[in-house]
């Protein structure tokens, strides 16, 4: 169990943004999140009347909508006062960290979202990633103290995709190129992680509606690195990357792919765990079974 | 001699330059500054010179070994009289003006005096510390004791320190923790024996009982993790010694030789002087163990029959076996202390009043107190200080006093126990004494034992893990208590009992009030304690302690504050009560006003004196009860003091010696936090444990509660320091030093130097590998930097030249190299391009296939920039003859293959496709940066930099700064290779000198010599002096062997051997046995003659004789280096060695140098910006100049130049024509020819001959060849058919000259191509390389990308309609020249690239002409229409080369252009001295670069100049005209045209002042008429000869 001042440390707060994805292809994400995060000490309240994040298509299609979506649910955040915002999928991360950016450095385009969603932005809330969460405010150690089971037989690869650490200006919380976080939180699950150049390779999560070829090459090129890296695993921090791996790899036997918030619930030995799994297209459990974790 | 300025109202400058960097750069400008008469201060951040260039492998285009071209600059730099070579300095400010600086400079310690070291290696041997070798590009290790590379200049090492570590830091004696921490990993415990000792006289006894501080700062600890476990390494280090008696022996003879202050010279005022020591506990005698080593004769007086103090009676002996105190104790009596025992010294006065010059007070606190509470007196209340004396005594069986022995009993048996057997015992105290006395009640067989103190728990002053060892023995604590009485049966009190013995203790204990009675037990009067501290037949007068809860909250005023708990009385019933509450000393030895009240003495703090002069105290007597390590911090200081005291009695004490004032203590090493989590990753994490008998063994004997760490244990353990201090002044480079020339006390200095002017030769860095991060560099280990990669290919690098994989060592088959990996790159503010990757990359391509033919490399790039001189074909080489492919794509990221470690590249193929190719090893080409430091430097000397961080010179300004009278040189300017850097670095010492040419020579030295003897009338008296170069040769060869041999060779007449025979002190002897013995000839059987040779000659010299009658025997490189494992071979060898060096000597004639007188005027030819530029700074420097030029008006190529909208060239070339026509010095000779030329350097004669016929002669010294270059006229693409096709010149012309298109004077006849150009909506193709890089000129004319895209930006400012196409095939746009490529993208100018094989084809059109071309790299076809189309020619050299050439004799590459002497090194001369060049002459250059190249090849010239005689070279060719046929042979090979047939004579001759000794023509001659004079026939075969002896083949070893 955690020592008592670790716990004491780790009492920290956030207004939870789940996004569409949590709430539906990303279940299990949002669900492993808010538990992994509590066994942790951290509470999360989701905030109320959040809207999309508008990350599928208003960028593409209007500059003001590409802001002023975000800027809503930052407005809502910074009126309930639970701390920095969390948003655990990463398309939804990627434009509130956006719209936070622009609102914080860009006097003239806050004012007019301030005035388009009606509020006035103070700086107070920061957006945040469940990565980050539990790497730089957490930190390792109490991650490390809170393990029940090691994940010891596990063998992956950390997946981030694409947009989880660009544009760096923005995000910097890991390296754009050679990322190392989610490598650091898993090895100190116990899992085995495996070396691997591909964690931020596009995997193609936008067209997989539009170019489903265009997809599934990309997705069953790193799902053969991954196995040529020796993984039978892929874990990830991104509900599209997820579906999308899970959803269009072409060879046999397919490669589950996890949450690293799930890994999290598993290591701690948290009972819900099981209750997870059901919700992959591809049935991890055979791969837990084979490392001796289920 | 150059005149100086007569009559010059101003003060005169200061002749004395600075350079500041001393790389290639800074060591060419030094050198050109002092061999030009100025004094130069050649300054260097780092421990050597070198530089950048030390480290590469080849250079380029020639492919010669850096090092071995540059290692005569090195050796000359550092033998150079008037060069004085400050290393790890670095500029703090300048003041003053220019002429007359003061440049304030910080010297950081080196730590070795580089004066005294001689560069053996011995030390590094020695040293513990592995560190990363950034030499090698971090691919090696090297010592924290370095040099920089074997052939370092000032070859001395250096230390690197990060400060002093925290575990010495924290520590009161300043124990070199990390020392023996870093001996014990290497398995050297003898030697971490001798660290331990040289600060700690007992480590057997802090290698267990101390409090270890330097654990609680251990960087580790600080860092989250656990303290390395310091004090039980100490315990094995002392465990190991105490059972390797003969391997300690050394050590302990060392130690006892030498003083605690080693290096400094004795002083005599101690050498006998008596001190007493009035204790002998730790802090007496580590004083007297100081102070005997110092030379002082020491008694240490003990009141007790054992010495050792508290270690010995006071600390338990399952804590600290007597053995062991005994055994440190003995060693420190070794030292020669006389130890008198059973002494009580009554006062200390008496002791001065005897024959003692100086008394130390160390008597400890060995007396006990008690609470005054009801009960204190009774029976079965006992002190713990006597308690634990009483035992300890007992178990040596010294109860009765009997003088001490080792061997005591180290367990008492209840028999002899002190009464508390069977007996329940509560101790009151919570610290380390009341555990001790607890735990040993415990051991003593009481029934059950309680401690009782004020203190909580956690606040116990014991601590916490020996709380819990009692605990864990059963002893029970009772925490948070006061204590209200000590309750006994009625019928006992007042009842004393009787003393079993009546001895001291119990009696006094029995008498004991509130206090005893002020003296400690005196055993020798008393009889002591005998059987039993109190008597058990006393009875059970105690029966316990009324005690009650309290909250404490500490002391205040020296009294325990604490609220009682209510209700929280408790009596605890016991049987003996012992105090455990304080200690204090007895101090009735000591007069009155030496006395502070009653507790301690009154001392200085500093210096521990007391009020009366000669009498120190320290110790507990002083502080309190402390820790062991305090008792001696203290006898250190005051061993410090007294030694003080004794050198000067009576006067103020000083401390001494200085180095150990607080002030002057070196900071705290402090490690990086990110360095320290990447340390604590790599190294063991577990800190051993030592292991614990189990309590209910333990606790039923003395034995030993800790086990000691094993050997692995204790070696893994010390592998987990993290070795923050760097150096761990462990000491070990200091003893291994024989010429002691370590100064770990060193500390940083200012120097001020005053100085004329100051050159900045910073040099340049690599940007960091991981500025891509994609390429994965740091990442994939198989991911390089070039110069990784170059360190790799280098013979002696990291792997001994061979190229492997860091992951695997495997041979690369398949090498990648990406070109601009921080170069020409945005994203990464590295805009610039840095100007040599291209080339070096080329070169490490060839160089790998070199090293392995099956190498594959490919070079990814954007364009090759192959612009310098010879690179061009270099490049077509490497792409055509040696295999490398190049690719023109840049890679988009590198991935790693799992398992292999091989490297995915993806790149874009010419078709536009995404490919992937897998390599064994990809090297990145990195761009260049300033070098560390330069920002700061700007900063402090006001310099102006760019936006990159380079220094910036003003246009056509090259090495001027915005600051006057401080210049730049090399890649702080711009990035630039070594050519552009020797130019650049003469340029600047040309204005330097320039700026101080009236003070030239006045701080100038010369040498000064007796005069030579005369030796031709005597026999060959031949001096041997053979070198041990400390273990290097003496540890294989026997060197006394050698020299017995060497003294039975025929013609020896004095022979000896030295430690090291390069020392200073090694010269005078030398010297002085060249007087006494009549020496003539000498032999030093040493090292290499590279580096030596000179020093050696210069000594004999010194003592009178030619140094040609000298002969160095390489016994080192050639011996005891290579034939380490046999000595008998390499002594037998080293005897021939020598006796082929005596054979020649013995024949040696002396040699002397011809000597020409100088003529200080030189010759210009060629007027045009490098002629006048030349001429110009020559005059500056107050050198008359013959300007010679063909045609009638000056200016040649400048009067063309126009770029862009700029007129500043015109506006240049006005005023240098106008300062060469109005400066006295410079003749100018217009319309003339260089006709004919005799004489040699130092005294030319030319004939030059004007248009009309008339001839003149002129005389100079030296001569400058500046004939400059033109446009080759292009033969294709319509250039002379059809009048819209022009030169980018011509372009330029109508650009300026009719402010705007219009067309040129002449017209070019196509009214409608100047209507649309003159207009609006333009369209220009520009084609480059319309001559260059071809058959014809097979070279890049460097210039001509620039001057296109200057001249089509022009056309875009004018126009932004216009179109304006550049047609290339590499963009060669170098170093800052990028930005303009940038700003012409952006300014949208088209590029389109075509290849050599598909030219673009111009053809005329309906409206003007039509361009066809096939751009690359896709291929795809475009028309272009055009207004004009813009060639760019070739540039060549101006005809008339080859007549000057031969006139000059000097050579011209295959190009025509004239051929320096080294494409490296020597850019501005040629091969025979006097003659230099400067300009287009040379290469197709810039303006800029032009003038910094005259002023060079003016700086070249003035050194020589400056000199009023030229001598030549002693080892010369010679002829025997007896022999000569006057065939000619000799005239043809000699490259230096040094040989003629003289044709008076009829036999060939040498020009003595040209030949350069090179052999050719003794080598060449048919009959044996020619002969090398130092390598006479009769020498050679007089070395054969000796060599063949068969006497020194078969001698048995150790024979004379």
């Amino acid at each position: 169990m955690m020592p008592e001042g670790e716990l004491g440390r780790a009492q920290m707060q956030f207004s939870y943004y789940p996004g569409c994805s949590l709430h539906a292809t990303g279940q299990e994400y949002d669900a492993s999140t808010r538990e992994a995060l509590a066994a942790l000490g951290v509470t999360l309240v989701e905030i109320e009347g959040w809207v999309c994040c508008g990350a599928s298509s208003a960028h593409s299609a209007s500059s003001e909508l590409a802001l002023n979506l975000p800027a809503v649910n930052l407005a809502l955040a910074q009126a309930a006062g639970y701390g920095d915002l969390l948003a655990p999928c990463a398309a939804c991360y990627n434009r509130s960290k956006v719209a936070d950016h622009v609102l914080r450095h860009e006097p003239a385009r806050r004012q007019a979202v301030e005035e388009a969603v009606g509020f006035s932005f103070t700086g107070a809330v920061g957006v945040r990633n469940p990565l980050e969460v539990v790497h730089e405010l957490i930190g390792l150690e109490a991650v490390h103290a809170r393990v029940a089971q090691r994940l010891e037989g596990l063998k992956v690869v950390s997946y981030y995709g694409c947009l989880l650490v660009r544009p760096p200006r923005l995000i910097g919380f890991d390296d754009p190129e050679q990322p190392k976080i989610m490598n650091e939180i898993l090895r100190g699950l116990g899992a085995n992680v495996r070396g691997w150049s591909y964690a931020t390779d596009c995997c193609g999560g936008s067209l997989s509606v539009p170019r489903r070829d265009v997809a599934a090459r990309l997705v069953t090129g790193l799902v053969r690195h991954a196995r040529e890296a020796g993984a039978t695993a892929i874990v990830t921090a991104c509900p599209l990357c997820q579906m999308n791996l899970e959803m269009r790899q072409a060879d046999s036997p397919p490669m589950p792919v996890f949450y690293f918030t799930e890994l999290m619930g598993l290591a701690f030995g948290l009972p819900q765990a099981a209750s997870w799994w059901d919700k992959h297209l591809i049935d991890p459990t055979g791969v837990l079974d084979a490392a001796g974790l289920c | 001699m150059a005149k100086s300025e007569e009559g010059t109202p101003e003060k005169r400058p200061v002749g004395a330059v600075a350079v500041i960097g001393a790389g290639i750069g800074g060591m060419q400008a030094a050198l050109d500054l002092a061999d030009g008469g100025f004094k130069v201060y050649l300054a260097d951040a780092g421990p050597a010179i070198g530089g950048t260039m030390a480290q590469l492998d080849k250079t380029f285009p020639t492919n010669d070994c850096a090092m071995c071209i540059m290692s005569p600059k090195l050796v000359e730099t550092g033998r150079h009289l008037n060069i004085e070579i400050l290393t790890m300095a670095e500029v703090v400010s300048l003041g003053g003006e220019p002429g007359d600086f003061t440049l304030r400079l910080r010297k950081k310690p080196r730590f070795v005096d580089t004066k005294t070291c001689t560069g053996c290696g011995d030390c590094a041997a020695a040293c513990p510390i592995q560190r990363p070798d950034p030499f090698n590009a971090n691919l090696s290790m090297r010592k924290a004791i370095y040099r920089r590379y074997p052939q370092a200049i000032p070859n001395a090492f250096a230390i690197e320190k990060r400060g002093e570590a925290p575990c010495r830091h924290a520590c009161p004696i300043e124990q070199r923790a990390m020392g023996y921490v870093a001996l014990v990993r290497e398995g050297r415990f003898a030697d971490a024996y001798r660290t331990i000792r040289q600060d700690n006289p007992f480590p057997s006894v802090c290698g267990r009982v101390c409090n270890h501080r330097c654990e609680d700062d251990c960087s580790r600890a600080t860092a989250g993790d656990t303290a390395v476990s310091i004090m039980r390494l100490k315990r094995f280090v002392s465990d190991w010694a105490r059972s390797h008696p003969d391997e300690i022996q050394p050590m302990a003879l060392a130690l006892a030789a030498q003083g605690p202050n080693a290096g400094r010279s004795p002083l005599e005022a101690l050498q006998g002087a008596r001190v007493a020591v009035v204790g002998s506990g730790p802090a007496g005698l580590t004083c007297a163990a100081d102070l005997a080593r110092l030379g002082c004769r020491v008694t240490v007086f003990e009141a007790l029959p054992v010495p050792g103090g508290m270690m010995r009676v006071g600390i338990p002996a399952y804590r600290l076996p007597v053995v062991e105190v005994q055994s440190d104790v003995s060693d420190v009596l070794s030292l020669g202390i006389e130890l008198v025992l059973n002494h009580r010294v009554e006062d200390a006065s008496e002791l001065l009043a005897q024959d003692f010059q100086a008394v130390f007070v160390a008597v400890g606190a060995p007396i006990g107190q008690k609470l005054r509470i009801s009960g204190h007196e009774l029976p079965g209340v006992l002190l713990a200080t006597e308690f634990l004396r009483a035992v300890s005594l007992q178990s040596a069986g010294l109860a009765d006093g009997a003088s001490a022995g080792p061997g005591g009993q180290r367990t008492p048996t209840s028999e002899d126990g002190t009464g508390v057997m069977g007996k329940r015992v509560l101790v009151i105290g919570g610290g380390n004494v009341a555990i001790d006395a607890a735990m040993t009640a415990l051991r003593l067989g009481a029934l059950w034992v309680g401690m009782a103190c004020l203190e909580s728990r956690e606040k116990m002053p014991a601590h916490d893990w020996e709380v819990r060892d009692a605990e864990a023995e059963g002893i029970q604590v009772y925490p948070a208590r006061t204590f209200k009485e000590i309750t006994g049966s009625d019928d006992a009190i007042g009842d004393p009992g009787t003393p079993a013995a009546g001895g001291t203790v119990s009696g006094d204990t029995n008498s004991a009030n509130e206090e005893p009675d002020g003296r400690a037990p005196a055993p020798a009067t008393g009889g002591t304690a005998r059987g039993r501290c109190w008597s058990a037949d006393a009875g059970n007068h105690v029966t316990g302690v009324r005690t009650a809860r309290i909250i404490f909250r500490g002391f205040v005023g020296g009294r325990p504050d604490f609220d009682e708990v209510p209700g929280g009385e408790e009596l605890i019933p016991c049987d003996v009560v012992i105090f455990a509450i304080g200690q204090r000393p007895d101090l009735a030895l000591l007069p009155g006003e030496a006395q502070a009240g009653r507790r301690t003495i009154a001392v200085e703090g500093e210096t521990l004196a007391t009020q009366v002069p000669g009498i120190f105290a320290g110790g507990d007597a002083v502080t309190g009860t402390a820790f062991v390590v305090d008792a001696i911090a203290s006898g250190h200081r005051a061993a410090r003091s007294i030694s003080a005291y004794l050198c000067q009695p009576g006067g103020p004490v000083a401390v001494w010696p200085p180095a150990l004032d607080a002030g002057e203590r070196p900071a705290q090493a402090v490690l990086d936090p990110q360095e320290a989590r990447a340390l604590l990753a790599a190294k063991p994490d577990r800190r051993a444990e030592p292991r614990k008998r189990p309590a209910n063994e333990r606790k039923r004997d003395f034995g030993e509660i800790e086990a000691a760490l094993t050997e692995q244990e204790a070696v893994a353990e010390a592998q987990r320091c993290l070795e923050c201090g760097i150096c761990s002044e462990c000491l070990q480079c200091e003893f291994a030093c024989r010429a002691g020339a370590v100064r770990h006390d060193d500390r940083e200095e200012t120097v001020d130097l005053n100085v004329g002017a100051v050159i900045l030769a910073p040099g340049l860095k690599t940007v960091a590998g991981n500025v891509r991060p994609e390429y994965g560099y740091a990442v994939f280990p198989n991911v390089i930097t070039s110069l990784e990669f170059e360190r790799m290919l280098s013979a002696s690098g990291p792997y001994g030249g061979v190229v492997q994989r860091p992951s695997d060592g495997r041979h690369p088959r398949k090498i990648a190299f990406i070109q601009c990996v921080g170069s020409r790159d945005l994203t990464c503010g590295q805009d610039y391009c840095s100007s040599v990757c291209c080339m070096y990359t080329a070169k490490e391509a060839i160089m790998a296939r070199e090293h392995d033919a099956n190498v594959e490399p490919a070079i990814f790039y954007m364009d090759v920039r192959a612009f310098g001189k010879g690179f061009e074909r270099y490049y077509k080489r490497a792409e055509h003859e040696q295999g490398v492919r190049y690719v023109r794509s840049m890679v988009s990221c590198v991935k790693e293959v799992p398992g292999s470690q091989d490297l995915r590249l993806l790149y874009a193929t010419p078709d536009g496709k995404s490919t992937e190719e897998t390599f064994d090893l990809v090297v990145l080409a990195m761009g260049l940066r300033p070098a560390d430091g330069t920002l700061e430097m700007a900063e402090r000397l006001g310099l102006r930099l760019n936006r990159f961080g380079f220094a910036e010179s003003p246009p056509y300004g090259p090495a001027e700064t915005n600051v006057p009278g401080v210049f730049v040189a090399g890649a702080f300017a711009a990035p630039k290779d070594i050519p552009e850097t020797v130019i650049e670095a003469s340029c600047a010492a040309a204005k330097a000198a320039a700026l101080l040419a009236p003070a030239r020579g006045t701080l100038a030295r010369q040498p000064v010599y007796p005069e030579e003897r005369n030796v031709s009338h005597e026999d060959a008296r031949v001096g041997v002096f053979v070198c041990h170069c400390g273990i290097n040769i003496g540890g294989v060869v026997r060197v006394p062997e050698v020299v017995d041999y060497v003294k039975s060779l025929p013609g020896v007449v004095y022979a000896e051997h030295n430690l090291y025979t390069c020392s200073q002190d090694t010269q005078e002897r030398i010297k002085q046995h060249i007087l006494e013995h009549g020496i003539n000839r000498v032999v030093v059987a040493s090292c290499t003659p590279r580096t030596h040779e000179p020093l050696f000659q210069d000594t004999i010299r010194q003592a009178g004789l030619n140094p040609h009658l000298f002969e160095l025997a390489n016994i080192r490189e050639q011996d005891s280096w290579v034939h380490r494992a046999d000595r008998d071979a390499a002594t037998s060898k080293a005897k021939g060695l020598v006796a082929m060096a005596v054979a020649k000597a013995a024949r040696l004639r002396p040699l002397y140098r011809r000597r020409v007188d100088m003529d200080h005027r030189a010759l210009v030819v060629g007027g045009g910006p490098a002629g006048l530029t030349a001429a110009l700074s020559l005059a500056d420097q107050s050198f008359d100049v013959h300007l010679v030029e063909r045609e009638e008006v000056l200016g040649g190529n400048l009067r063309h130049v126009r770029p862009g909208a700029d007129a500043s060239p015109q506006q240049v070339l006005a005023d240098l024509i106008d300062r060469v026509g109005r400066n006295p010095r410079i003749s100018v000779h217009l319309g003339a020819r260089v006709s004919g030329v005799t004489g040699y350097v130092g005294q030319y004669r030319t004939t030059i001959r004007y248009g009309d016929g008339q001839a003149e002669e002129l005389s100079h010294g030296a001569a400058i060849i500046a004939t400059g270059g033109r446009a080759s006229e292009p033969h294709e693409y319509l250039y002379g058919q059809h009048p819209c096709v022009i030169t980018q010149r011509e372009l330029e012309s109508r650009l300026t000259d009719a402010g705007g298109t219009s067309p040129v004077a002449s017209g070019s006849g196509d009214a409608e191509s100047e209507d649309a150009a003159a207009g609006q909506g333009g369209a220009w193709v520009m084609i480059q390389c319309a001559g260059s890089r071809e058959d014809a000129h097979p070279y890049c004319s460097r210039i001509c990308c620039t001057q296109a895209i200057q001249n089509a930006l022009a056309i875009k400012r004018r126009d932004r309609q216009a179109q304006v196409t550049i047609l290339y095939r590499d963009i060669r746009t170098y170093g800052f020249r990028e930005l303009l490529y940038q700003e012409a993208r952006a300014a949208g100018v088209r590029f389109l690239q075509y290849n050599e094989d598909a030219k673009p084809a111009v053809a005329p059109a309906e409206h003007g002409l039509r361009v066809e071309v096939v751009a690359q790299p896709d291929g795809e076809r475009f028309t272009l229409p055009a207004d004009f189309v813009v060639l760019a020619p070739a540039i060549e050299p101006n005809d008339g080369a080859v007549e000057l050439a031969q006139m000059f004799k000097v050579p011209l590459s295959e190009d025509g252009f004239f051929l320096e002497a080294h494409a490296k090194l020597r850019p501005l001369d040629f091969a025979a001295d006097g003659v230099y060049l400067a300009g287009l002459a040379h290469s197709p250059r810039f303006v800029d670069e032009t003038m910094a190249q005259a002023h060079g090849a003016a700086m070249r010239a003035a050194a020589l100049l400056s000199r009023d005689q030229l001598q030549s070279a002693a080892i010369i060719a010679s002829v025997n005209p007896r022999l000569c046929a006057a065939c000619g042979i000799c005239v043809d090979v000699c490259p230096y045209s040094a040989r003629r047939i003289n044709p008076d004579e009829g036999h060939a001759e040498v020009l003595e002042v040209l030949c350069q000794g090179c052999g050719a023509c003794v080598a060449a001659c048919p009959n044996g008429a020619s002969y090398q004079r130092g390598f006479e026939f009769r020498q050679v075969f007089g070395m054969v000869d000796a060599a063949l002896e068969e006497a020194w083949h078969d001698l048995p070893a150790g024979s004379s």
